[in-house]
């Protein structure tokens, strides 16, 4: 955040920056600091990944397309073998190399679990066998189940096959045998990791992570001209509210409920705050936009526009027109009708209600630089309505009778929470779960988009006196530089996606540098600021917020025209302009 | 995001320890009594409540599954990862009957 700070007028609660900017910026001013902290994580994921790809990629790729080819002029349906050869692919995975496994080891959060907390952290050999000999009996029931729906889809294709493919009956009826068999698969490979539970102790791990985090944020913090060892201080407490929250959001039932980290966070640091206040010595380390915005710089590397121009035409159209046609329409009632008082809350809740949940809003309020009780109250919003939708939604659409890829086409675009989309896709099938999740994938990738529009509309039209013409250069010094780190980290990735073709880059960008480093570092850093958020939090003041209920009235006009619009453009786009995709999934 | 007026991001306003920030016993009468509703709801209201005909479903499902329900973004689900794979082969290996050309390089 800019240091030099002038209000408009005595009345008015929205601050602007005096717009100024000087060399040392690059190394005093946090937008910048994140962006060289966040580029810092991407290189070491890079070099580490790139270096470390799968043994026999080229051959087993190579192999695994030929097959797809073939099976793909063999039958006009996906075959057996059409799968196999998919699921071949998918198991070329740089993460799952020596040195990843040890990253993923020393940087995992809090484990699973449910009854005991001390599950979350530590589990001895004598427990964990217990649970493996339970989960094993699961385990060989549904590797059982999916052995036998394995077979039944292999009699019903050689069906097919004897009919040279030419009976469609026949090959309908291969068609639903394999989609059983591949969900049964699903669900023995859940059940697979679980019968693979070991002992484990995670608190030296994160006394570790604790220790490497707080010199690596400490390091920015001295060139930014702050103390060192103060910030390192506060940084224990914040870290370990942190963990409390990963605990938290670990147990079995708030993950049914789709209650993640960020609630959590939020929560606990606000009991803390508001019942016998934040130590006077962790202040120095509440530093929300700090973490904020390096954890959006490694977001911006995990938005990919390579990947979502290969997964489908008519989920782009579904995502990129409503979801933006939805956000401008909600925030125009925002100002217009329901009259939200301030801007900033009205484009957060606007924005992470038609994008996707909590990223979304992080990467808004950080673009038009709300204050943390509107985000707080857009992602208290966000939260709810998922759980509540994420439950409602297939419910609604199995006892309306409504076709799987629809229901899964609506429920990505609607529903915030990428996880809880995941769950109520698989929960109607697997072609509405790949729909969802394309959809969902594309939103999410409209993030970088939309930060950077809020942004530039920010600085150039809300940040300035009415009838006030900005020049380019004023635009610049109010620009918040960290968003350019965020483009920057989304182009570069997605060139290096697009360069090395999806296959390779499936192993070593997506699951390698991404998942294997930026996830991992993003997700503490998010968690990091939103206890931040809640330690800086008075009650009072978020009671403010939601005077007269408006965030909330403008989160349900929003989302029931958000609801009407994507159910509309699914129905138009698979079912009406492009069919023949829809028969594919 | 912007600093609010009444800086309570600093020590001393509101919510940090200092001028109005509840002191004493009132304060950690507060901090327990909060943390005893959210054992409440962790222990007992939220599992009570996941036995309800409308959500027992649904969590036993993800349960089986192991689905990643509360996380925010793409790359923190495994089932994003499957349903991208089979998007793209979908498009880049269609099978015969749909003779139209790749929708995808």
């Amino acid at each position: 955040m800019v240091e030099n700070i002038e209000q408009r007028s005595p009345d008015d609660e929205v601050v602007m920056d005096k717009p100024t900017s000087q060399w040392s910026d690059l190394w005093k001013k946090e937008d910048y600091m994140a962006i060289w902290l966040g580029f810092f994580i991407l290189l070491v994921g890079v070099l580490i990944y790139f270096n470390n790809a799968p043994s026999g990629m080229d051959q087993t790729i190579s192999s695994a397309n030929a097959t797809l080819e073939e099976q793909a002029d063999r039958a006009p349906f996906k075959t057996i073998e059409w799968y196999q050869a998919m699921d071949a692919k998918s198991k070329l995975k740089a993460t799952g190399s020596s040195i990843g496994k040890t990253i993923k080891e020393f940087t995992s959060k809090p484990q699973g679990w449910s009854g005991n907390p001390v599950h979350a952290f530590y589990m001895s050999e004598e427990t964990a066998g217990e649970i493996r000999r339970k989960a094993s009996v699961k385990y060989e029931a549904a590797s059982q189940r999916a052995q036998a729906a394995l077979e039944e889809a292999k009699q019903a294709q050689q069906a097919a096959a004897a009919a040279n493919f030419n009976n469609e009956s026949l090959n309908e009826q291969a068609t639903d045998e394999i989609i059983q068999w591949r969900e049964a698969k699903a669900g023995a490979s859940s059940a697979k990791k679980k019968a693979g539970v070991s002992a484990y102790n995670q608190i030296p791990h994160l006394i570790g992570l604790m220790i490497v985090l707080a010199v690596f944020f400490g390091i920015g913090m001295k060139f930014m001209g702050k103390s060192f060892g103060q910030f390192v201080k506060g940084f224990l407490f914040v870290f370990l509210i942190a963990i409390l929250a990963y605990t938290a959001a670990s147990n079995a039932t708030m993950k049914h409920y789709g209650i993640g980290y960020a609630a959590w966070a939020i929560l606990f640091g606000l009991i803390i705050s508001n019942t016998v206040g934040t130590p006077k010595w962790v202040m120095p380390s509440v530093q929300t936009e700090y973490f904020i915005k390096t954890g959006l710089v490694l977001l911006g590397a995990e938005i990919l526009f390579g990947k979502i121009l290969s997964i489908g035409v008519p989920g782009i159209f579904v995502a990129w027109v409503v979801t933006p046609t939805v956000l401008i329409t909600t925030y125009i009632i925002g100002q217009k009708l329901i009259r939200i008082p301030s801007k900033t809350l009205n484009m957060t809740i606007s924005a992470d209600m038609s994008v996707c949940g909590v990223s979304a809003a992080i990467a808004t309020a950080a673009a038009c630089r709300a204050k943390k009780e509107e985000l707080t109250l857009a992602v208290g919003l966000s939260l709810v309505f998922t759980s509540i939708m994420m439950i409602l939604m297939p419910a609604f659409i199995k006892a309306v009778g409504m076709p799987e890829i629809l229901g899964g086409a609506w429920m990505g675009g609607t529903i915030d929470a990428t996880g809880a989309v995941a769950a109520a896709g698989a929960f109607l099938g697997e072609r509405a779960l790949y729909t969802a999740a394309t959809i969902k994938m594309i939103q999410n990738v409209l993030i970088g988009v939309i930060a950077f529009g809020v942004a530039v509309y920010w600085c150039a039209k809300v940040d300035c006196a009415p009838g006030q013409r900005v020049s380019a250069v004023e635009i610049w010094h109010r620009f918040p530089k960290f968003v350019i780190g965020f483009i920057t980290a989304s182009i570069v990735f997605s060139f290096m996606y697009s360069s090395m073709g999806a296959d390779v880059s499936y192993a070593v960008i997506d699951h390698g540098a991404l998942r294997g480093m930026s996830k991992i570092f993003r997700g503490w850093f998010f968690c990091l600021a939103f206890v931040s958020i809640g330690l800086a939090t008075n009650f009072r003041e978020l009671r403010e917020y939601f005077k007269g209920g408006k965030p909330l009235i403008l989160y349900v006009c929003g989302q029931t025209l958000n609801l009407c619009l994507t159910l509309l453009m699914a129905y138009i786009m698979f079912y009406k302009v492009f069919p023949e995709i829809t028969a594919r999934i | 995001m912007a600093k609010s007026r009444n800086k309570s991001n600093d020590p001393g306003s509101p919510g940090a320890e200092g001028e109005k920030a509840p002191a004493g016993l009132r304060g950690v009468a507060g901090l327990l009594v909060s943390m005893g509703l959210v054992y409440m709801f962790m222990f007992h209201l939220g599992p009570a409540l996941e036995q309800g005909a409308w959500i027992k479903p649904m969590a036993d499902f993800i349960e089986e599954r192991n689905i990643e329900s509360s996380m925010y973004f793409y790359t923190e689900v495994e089932e994003f990862s499957d349903a991208r794979l089979n998007w793209q082969h979908t498009m880049t290996y269609a099978p015969r009957a749909f003779t139209e050309p790749p929708l995808c390089p």
